[in-house]
């Protein structure tokens, strides 16, 4: 009676998939065991019984049939072009990048140290025929590439390892109904071995160019700078409405900061109750203040007035300052807390600087009325004015503070040249 | 890889796309069988090899010639066929479902369908008949190596398991193909003999096997 192994060693023969070792006790098998002997007979017959089944006949018009679809495409195969996209890519795009260098030296330098590992005999030998079994019934040469005529060694591993890695890249096929468009990976770049040697990066093409913009991030403390503020004036014209987030040490602190700040800058900041009492009991850490009643100078005044109020703390409370342009979410964040939609990226009436100041200015103006150009002269100019709430966490319902009101009646119209800003202090982990 | 698909495999990158016709031609037959066998429908079988043909000509400059041109070929038909499966496969209504007597093949394959077997010689008719009883899995595995002629690596990379696992299936359909056909052979044995048979005896009846154990149905590795 065969034991299991015997068996398999037995199929695995009639495969023609055994190693050396292998080979040597199926052959001392077959000779001492007639039971083996039979065994392995009856199997070999059954399988050229199975090869020799009838193939069933493809289509007569198949050829034809590809060869028309070949025709159809370019005359050597394609490879696809390189989209050249020189849209604006956000910080993230940068960090990606950052990433990708960083990942490409260590990967080169690792690919460094096992060429010098390898340098030799089996420098010569293919990786994938390094981790794929022999096939004992085919001659033991490797199969070179269709440009490589250098001879390559074979070596026989483990029968028992999973296939992979290095082979040919199986194209992925497209819609079998619809005349397909595939879209193929460029060929991947080969890693030479010795590092040293190899010319410095001679073969490769330059890199693109990318417009990216970095979003403003600064220490408050450099907001007294000229050079910093000129920057800040520069991001605050790119975009309609900004987000600033305001990094704190602590957040009832730097609330503190901030609202000395907005009074020397003469904003005035109605400061929901609710939200300072939950800020006292250390229960809200995150709060927004938003005002339209700034243009860009103010507001780089502003925070230059919150980092000279930032000096005034030992030890700093303030830490940096990030500007983004306002998203949609912002948008949509900015709504639930004020309970209204205050139209973030909606353009002023009468865009003219001749129109700065109040509601009443601006219409009179542009009414081109002796009487209302007039008013508006002579009306005193408009409170510039902001709300303090919650930004996240617990929030007073906007219908239940009192200075959400007061606000909101006094807002107005926006000034043609203000800059809407969602000032965002949070505490800095 | 024989010298003949590298020359023309050269020959078509370097843009004589009858290079490639004559590919097609050799290779048009097995990869017809190799999907026909995967889709059951001579239309969808001869739509998938189309496919992956013209796949393999679009992305002909990235195959590095480090397996047999048929088998890297071989995979894309089988990515085709699996795809078009996929595509295509069948809602089938609770209602319907429950009128199923559960009796009738699941594999709709040729192997399976009694028309195409009637076609055959009887000894190839008891053999389709033999493998059709295969469980599916031992049925793929002993196909793709004996018909189409796939090493355990390429049905391993196909198949997306581990090459043990490849082996010890094509171990198991061996057998379990050999203790389906003893039967068969003992009663054609009887039959020269002249004593009388037992046509009672179903193909799948293992009572006269006397040295392999009685087949377990397909399984998970």
């Amino acid at each position: 009676m065969l034991a299991p192994n015997q068996r398999e060693l037995i199929t695995a023969a009639v495969d023609g998939e055994l190693s050396a070792e292998e080979k040597r006790a199926a052959k001392e098998l077959l000779e001492t065991s007639p039971e083996a002997l039979a065994l392995y007979k009856r199997l070999k017959a059954d399988r050229n019984r199975v090869r020799a089944l009838p193939q069933a006949a493809p289509p007569p018009n198949l050829a034809a049939r590809v060869m028309s679809r070949v025709a159809a495409e370019p005359a050597r195969p394609a490879q696809p072009a390189r989209s050249h996209n020189r849209k604006r890519v956000s910080v993230f795009g940068l960090i990606a990048l950052a990433a990708s260098l960083f990942i490409a030296v260590t990967v080169a330098a690792f690919a460094f140290s096992k060429g010098r590992g390898a340098i030799g005999e089996t420098a010569k030998v293919a990786s994938w025929v390094r981790e794929l079994p022999a096939n004992h019934d085919a001659p033991a040469v490797a199969v070179p590439s269709p440009t490589d005529t250098a001879p390559v060694e074979l070596v026989k591993l483990d029968p028992f390892a999973v296939a992979h890695a290095d082979v040919s890249p199986v194209p992925r096929v497209a819609d079998p109904v619809v005349a397909p468009s595939v879209a193929l990976a460029p060929t991947p770049r080969s890693v030479t071995s010795d590092f040293n040697a190899a010319p410095l990066l001679t073969h490769l093409k330059p890199f693109d160019l990318i417009q990216a913009r970095v979003p403003f991030l600064r220490a408050v403390a450099e907001l007294t700078r000229e050079d910093t503020r000129q920057e800040l004036l520069d991001e605050l014209a790119r975009d309609p409405a900004f987000r600033f987030d305001v990094f704190v040490r602590d957040a009832q602190r730097g609330t503190d900061a901030f609202r000395n700040a907005a009074k020397a800058a003469g904003l005035h900041v109605y400061a929901d109750a609710g939200t300072l009492d939950r800020l006292k009991k250390r229960q809200t850490s995150t709060l927004v203040i938003y005002t339209e009643s700034l243009t860009a100078t103010e507001l780089a005044a502003l925070f230059e007035a919150l980092a000279t109020e930032d000096t005034k703390f030992s030890p700093r409370v303030c830490d940096s300052l990030h500007a983004v342009p306002v998203s949609r979410t912002d948008e949509t964040d900015l709504k639930a807390v004020l309970g209204i939609d205050v139209g973030v990226f909606k353009r002023p009436v009468g865009a003219n600087p001749a129109g700065q100041g109040s509601k009443s200015g601006s219409k009179s103006v542009s009414s081109g009325t002796i009487d209302q150009v007039t008013k508006a002269l002579t009306t005193p100019p408009a409170e510039k004015c902001a709300v303090l709430l919650a930004w996240q966490g617990t929030r007073t319902p906007p219908a239940m503070s009192a200075e959400l009101k007061s606000y909101l009646a006094k807002r107005g119209d926006r000034k043609p040249n203000a800059v809407p800003a969602l000032i965002v202090i949070r505490t800095a982990n | 890889m024989n010298d003949d698909d590298r020359r023309l495999i050269a020959d078509c990158l370097g843009g004589k796309r009858d290079a490639f016709g004559e590919l097609v031609s050799r290779y048009q037959t097995r990869l017809y069988n190799a999907a026909l066998r995967l889709v059951h429908s001579p239309d969808d079988a001869a739509d998938v090899v189309q496919d992956a043909f013209l796949s393999a000509y679009q992305a002909l400059h990235t195959f590095k010639g480090d397996a047999e041109f048929f088998t890297w070929l071989y995979r894309i038909t089988f990515n085709a066929a699996i795809s078009l499966k996929r595509k295509k496969r069948p809602v089938i209504s609770l209602d319907a479902n429950s009128q199923d007597s559960g009796f009738g093949p699941d594999d709709q394959s040729e192997y399976v369908k009694p028309g195409a077997a009637l076609e055959r010689s009887e000894d190839e008719r008891k053999l389709s008949a033999a493998i059709a009883k295969l469980s599916p899995e031992h049925r793929e595995v002993l196909l793709m190596k004996d018909i189409d002629g796939l090493k355990y690596e390429d049905i391993a990379e196909v198949l997306g398991v581990p090459i043990g696992t490849i082996r010890s299936r094509l171990h198991r359909a061996r057998l379990e193909l050999r203790d389906l056909l003893v039967p068969l052979e003992e009663r054609e044995e009887r039959e020269e003999r002249g004593t009388p048979t037992d046509s009672d005896t179903p193909l799948g009846d293992h009572s006269g096997s006397e040295v392999f154990p009685q087949p377990r149905r397909a399984r998970r590795d």
